[in-house]
């Protein structure tokens, strides 16, 4: 007889335990144990495998380019700031 | 000689680290203030934009980031490091703009913004052929679109942890949560992310 609710505490546990997986923050024990869960859980390995492509992705999408016009303004920004602080010690 | 010929070559400079440039700054030098932006200005742009999810806030959340970093610069004590500081202060920046927000933006990353028309995002990449651009477009639009569906706090700690690369560690610093609640939000942030890229991944 399968014993279910033993099935779904792993399966919980196998959640909280896949953010350090992912990240290879994992135990070798904690490692085994996911890898032993896998085997036998196939909802578990889809999971597994559509979380690992989606933190894969946003890895390896992280960056945006910035404008250079946002660049500009940033300085000219700065230079107002810098501008009015030395008028101010001038003063 | 090729060994003395190397011998001549200059030894190149290692660059000066971030708490020495803050300690400059504190002492009146401004330059070194210039150097720790153009060290980070990309960085906190990144931040901005994946929070704020358009160029024109990400643009404005920039410069109030390196503003106030300047202002309070000389408040910085040396108990964490300057990019978890300047960063602290783009998250809080970033995500103090977007709950002031009435509505939603409505503008795509490679609309126009408003009459900035120089803010759009282009970036021509001629390895790829039209198709490909445009899918990876899409995935692109659809990342930001899922990071825009997220709530602040689990936005916040998404973008830190995933998309720029910080360790939970140094998220919990940032955001001033432990490292516990760092990785809680990141799984129930990265299940709504994976569901929403369902179609794309």
């Amino acid at each position: 007889m399968t014993d279910n609710s033993n099935e779904c505490i792993e399966c919980n546990e196998l959640l909280e335990l896949l953010v350090d997986y992912l990240d290879g923050e994992a135990t070798e024990e904690v490692r085994h144990r996911i890898i032993i869960h896998l085997q036998d859980c196939p909802r578990c390995t889809r999971l597994f495998w559509s979380m690992r492509r989606t933190v894969s992705y946003c890895q390896m999408e992280s960056c945006c380019d910035m404008p250079s016009l946002v660049h500009q303004r940033l300085w000219e920004a700065l230079s107002q700031e810098l501008e009015a602080e030395d008028n101010q010690t001038d003063a | 000689m090729a060994s003395s010929k190397q011998l001549q070559v200059a030894p190149k400079a290692l660059p000066v680290p971030d708490r020495e440039l803050v300690k400059r700054v504190q002492a009146g030098n401004a330059e070194a203030f210039e150097e720790l932006v153009r060290r980070y200005e990309r960085k906190v742009y990144n931040i901005a934009y994946r929070l704020l999810g358009n160029h024109q806030d990400a643009s404005e959340a920039l410069q109030d980031t390196f503003l106030r970093a300047y202002r309070a610069i000389d408040k910085f004590q040396f108990k964490s490091s300057f990019f978890t500081w300047l960063y602290r202060i783009a998250t809080n920046t970033s995500l103090t703009k977007l709950r002031k927000r009435k509505s939603p933006p409505v503008i795509s990353l490679d609309e126009p913004v408003g009459e900035h028309h120089d803010l759009r995002l282009e970036i021509p990449d001629y390895k790829y052929s039209p198709e490909k651009m445009m899918k990876q477009r899409e995935m692109r639009q659809a990342l930001q679109d899922a990071v825009d569906s997220l709530a602040p706090d689990y936005r916040s700690v998404v973008v830190l942890r995933d998309l720029e690369g910080l360790s939970n560690e140094e998220v919990s610093k940032v955001l001033n949560l432990s490292v516990s609640a760092v990785k809680s939000r990141l799984h129930r942030g990265r299940l709504v992310l994976r569901e929403k890229l369902a179609g794309y991944l």
